[in-house]
């Protein structure tokens, strides 16, 4: 598969999808700057020790923010490493982009060669899903590079999944499994509502997968895949644990309101297919992909049902997930329906995973159709790709913006007042209000007590202090949340971390003398739990991984008869 | 064991598995199993030993000569194999023509034919196929291993800086330790301030050489007093103020000895400066 032309063209396509990002010096998103602000935050936080950072200490001008928390860390995370290593920030970011698009071309291409086992079809599969205006919008236009690689990586998971139930070894069927649940966890932590959203496409797909493998007898297969899928959000557990259980000392409740409130975001039918009253280019115009496969679709099912109903399924999903966005599902939105339903914001995100099944559908409809044969000549190849780039090129071009006009270090983001969010949402409510300025110490404030130094290094603070009383306190320009700790590494007692009436960081001496405390932001317990999680999960992944393999000792009777084989 | 023979009984049961799998894809699950046998029947076959080839055996049934030669190659567990060929034998069907019934086991049986065939194709390997394979896990292993010592060394492996502020993006704490002269960190107008170096590890400090700023060609910032403080994870453990005698467009270099143990950070701060601000083009550890 991997070294047929027609991938190689998908992936040359998918690179030039990207060209133009690399020859303007950074994009005019409706996101702007902000994943670049996060970049260097992470960078900064990696270099300084913190293999997975969690807090941004110089947002709101050093008081910090605890974003990584609650944002999908994948594609700033991957680009810190390049920016802390070796790129500059927008080079990385750049970079990161080249490779998600990459990985959203092989993976639609094998996801529908998966379905078909056609060349040309996956071809024409993959081409239609990387030419798609909303992955292309949500790129461009959007700027939301998170949303951007979770869906690249969502056909990649889904293809994954396929083949482990289609797989006939059971080794190797249980290697696919724990591949996809892998990808698939990072997957979730690349966008957390897109993550949410596609792994209920996945789990529907996998349950379809499931339900075959059960009524042909191979529960014991079935099982392992349910397992499988089941440790994915497991893996994120050291990310989602968190976010979740913190979501309430955060402004989250921001998110959903006023313009992302999702019961007000559906879109007119006639938007699919024309113009939008606000987005120019209209990346949510998929509507003639979608038109497209429907065809497609129903002519396959009238001349050829019995290889071609596999359609069905895709085509079921894809007007599920397109009906969702329509003015029609405005109660499926109201909020308290369905949990956590509304930090989608704008339901027309899921137009990305369906442009992606309308894409599967449209290449297993060509794939069982009287087209295949013509369509595998050079001449069709050739044309379509012309086609397809053409169709592209409007939801490229987008304005350039210099990168002169963002923050180039932490140092410089700590300079000013900066969130990167619209809406401010991971603004922790303890704190009083916004800083108007930033801050210029990190102490702020004593009382009984004297600094004699103090230092930073990203979320790490080094204080000498000497507490002339008992019950000195010294206040820290850094804002409280779960996480932060201290650590009194020498002193005539053991200092203690609290936080004040405006929700900053503050330091109580019990006793009088000289203290040396670091004080820093690690692992919230939520995410010593979560950590614990995601540890659980790869241990399960393992276990399923070499399942019957050498390195099992013996059988275990009891769980083979659980799971449906003979005693 | 011929070894053309045993080639070509693994490149049967590789077409064999091959069959299995596109059934197995179309959901026919029984003709599916019927391929696996057939795959674990060649695989076998590839283990008989030359003398029993193709005529059977004077005292033993080929089964159980391949067996043999199985444990006798270290095959893991053929107690399994044993078992999966008891379920294997209990889900073919008498009936030649009808398909084979692949009873509740079959998963076992597939699984001890993947182990199986993991192991004979690895075992049948030609000395320069192994050694080819080898190489190139070896190549990809050093490449991975070259890769991470890259990273790391980028990433933890070397200083970083970190100032009160800076002028701007053009002249970022970090080009005071990018080893180029021509690039200069340079704080905001008309303000003391400082720069931290952080070493990748604690270190022992000897001296600190300040390369003074000049602002290319506006000429208008250069530092003039400062002080350099170096700090162990317990505080303060030196300290030395030091002096640039003029303002200059060339080179103009102050060393200042500081000796101090265990130093996390060194801590440069700007006390005067000429004209404008102040400012360096490069500060070096020794």
């Amino acid at each position: 598969m991997f070294r047929d032309s027609r991938m190689m063209l998908v992936i040359a396509v998918s690179v030039v999808l990207c060209a133009p990002l690399f020859r303007m010096e950074w994009f005019g998103g409706h996101e702007g700057y902000s994943y670049i602000l996060r970049t260097l935050e992470w960078a900064q936080e990696l270099r300084a020790g913190s293999l997975y950072p969690r807090w941004c200490p110089d947002f709101y001008g050093g008081y910090g923010s605890p974003l990584f928390l609650f944002y999908g860390p994948v594609i700033y995370g991957s680009a810190g490493v390049l920016t802390a290593s070796f790129l500059n920030v927008f080079t990385a970011l750049k970079v990161m982009v080249l490779f998600f698009s990459v990985l959203s071309g092989a993976g639609a291409y094998a996801l529908v060669y998966g379905e078909t086992r056609q060349p040309t079809a996956s071809f024409f599969g993959a081409m239609a899903y990387l030419a798609s205006p909303y992955r292309n919008g949500n790129l461009y236009a959007r700027g939301d590079l998170g949303e951007f690689s979770c869906i690249a990586l969502l056909p990649i998971v889904i293809a994954l999944y396929r083949a482990a139930a289609r797989e006939v070894l059971p080794g190797r069927a249980r290697l696919l499994a724990v591949a996809a649940a892998a990808i698939h966890g990072v997957m979730i932590m690349s966008h957390p509502v897109m993550g949410l959203w596609g792994t209920l496409v996945v789990g529907l797909i996998v349950l379809a997968s499931v339900i075959r493998l059960w009524s042909l007898g191979l529960r014991r297969r079935a099982g392992s895949l349910v397992l499988a899928i089941a440790c994915a959000p497991g893996l994120a557990g050291v990310y989602i644990l968190p976010a979740m259980s913190y979501r309430s000392l955060t402004r989250t409740a921001d998110m959903i309101v006023g313009f992302y409130k999702p019961q007000d975001q559906w879109i007119s039918p006639s938007w699919l297919f024309g113009d939008h009253p606000i987005f120019g280019p209209n990346f949510l115009a998929i509507g003639h992909l979608v038109a497209a496969a429907t065809v497609a679709s129903v002519l396959v099912l009238i001349f050829n049902f019995q290889k071609g109903r596999a359609v069905l399924g895709w085509m079921a999903l894809t007007f599920m997930l397109v009906g969702l966005c329509l003015p029609q599902a405005h109660w499926f939105w109201e909020p308290g329906r369905i949990p956590l339903s509304q930090f989608i914001q704008f339901p027309w995100r899921l137009l990305g995973p369906a442009s992606l099944t309308s894409s599967v559908a449209l290449g297993i409809a060509l794939a069982h159709s009287r087209l295949s044969e013509p369509l595998k000549g050079a001449l069709a190849v050739t044309a379509s790709t012309a086609f397809f780039l053409f169709t592209s090129w409007p939801f490229l071009t987008q304005g350039e913006i210099s990168q002169r006009g963002a923050p180039r270090d932490p140092d410089s983001i700590r300079a000013g007042i900066h969130s990167a969010t619209d809406a401010n949402e991971y603004h922790p409510v303890s704190a009083a209000g916004f800083p108007s300025e930033p801050r210029q110490e990190l102490v702020q404030s004593s009382e009984g007590a004297e600094v004699q130094f103090s230092s930073s290094d990203g979320s790490r603070h080094s204080l000498g202090l000497k507490a002339e009383r008992s019950g000195a306190e010294v206040m820290l320009g850094v804002y409280s949340f779960p996480g932060w700790t201290i650590k009194t590494l020498s002193g005539p007692a053991h200092a203690v971390l609290q936080s004040d009436q405006s929700g900053r960081l503050k330091v109580r001496l019990p006793v009088a003398g000289e203290y040396r405390v670091r004080v820093k932001y690690g692992a919230s317990p939520a995410g010593v739990v979560g950590g614990w999680l995601s540890a659980l999960s790869v241990l399960a992944l393992l276990l399923i991984a070499t399942w019957g393999s050498g390195l099992w000792p013996r059988r275990v009777p009891w769980l083979r008869t659980a799971l449906g084989g003979a005693k | 064991m011929n070894p053309s023979n045993s080639h070509e009984a693994l490149d049967h049961a590789q077409r064999a598995i091959a069959s299995a799998r596109s059934l197995f894809r179309d959901g026919l699950v029984p003709e599916c199993h019927e391929y696996m046998l057939k795959a674990q029947s060649a695989l076998l076959q590839a283990w008989v030993p030359a003398a029993a080839d193709g005529n059977g055996s004077d005292h033993q049934p080929d089964t159980e000569q391949a067996l043999q030669a199985l444990e006798r190659a270290r095959y893991q567990h053929p107690e399994r194999l044993r078992a999966a060929l008891t379920a294997a034998q209990k889900s073919a069907s008498g009936d030649i023509s009808a398909p084979v019934n692949p009873g509740q086991d079959a998963e076992s049986v597939w699984s001890e034919l993947e182990r199986l065939n993991r192991f004979s194709v690895r075992h049948f390997r030609s000395p320069a196929e192994r050694n080819r394979l080898r190489l190139q896990l070896g190549i990809a292993a050093g490449l991975v291993l070259l890769a991470v010592a890259v990273f790391y060394v980028r990433l933890w492996g070397r200083p970083y800086a970190h100032a009160s502020a800076v002028i701007s993006d053009e002249h970022l704490a970090a080009l005071a330790l990018d080893g180029l002269e021509a690039t200069e960190f340079l704080l905001p107008e008309t303000s003391p301030g400082w720069i931290d170096i952080i070493p990748p590890r604690p270190r022992t400090l000897h001296s600190v050489r300040l390369v003074n700023a000049h602002n290319e060609w506006y000429l208008d910032r250069a530092s003039r007093k400062v002080r350099v403080t170096a700090y162990s994870e317990a505080g303060p453990v030196g300290s030395v103020e030091g002096e640039f005698q003029k303002f200059s467009q060339d080179r103009s270099v102050l060393d200042l000895p500081l000796e101090a143990q265990n130093v996390v950070r060194v801590r440069v701060e700007v006390l005067t400066f000429f004209k404008r601000g102040g400012g360096f083009a490069e500060i070096e550890l020794h």
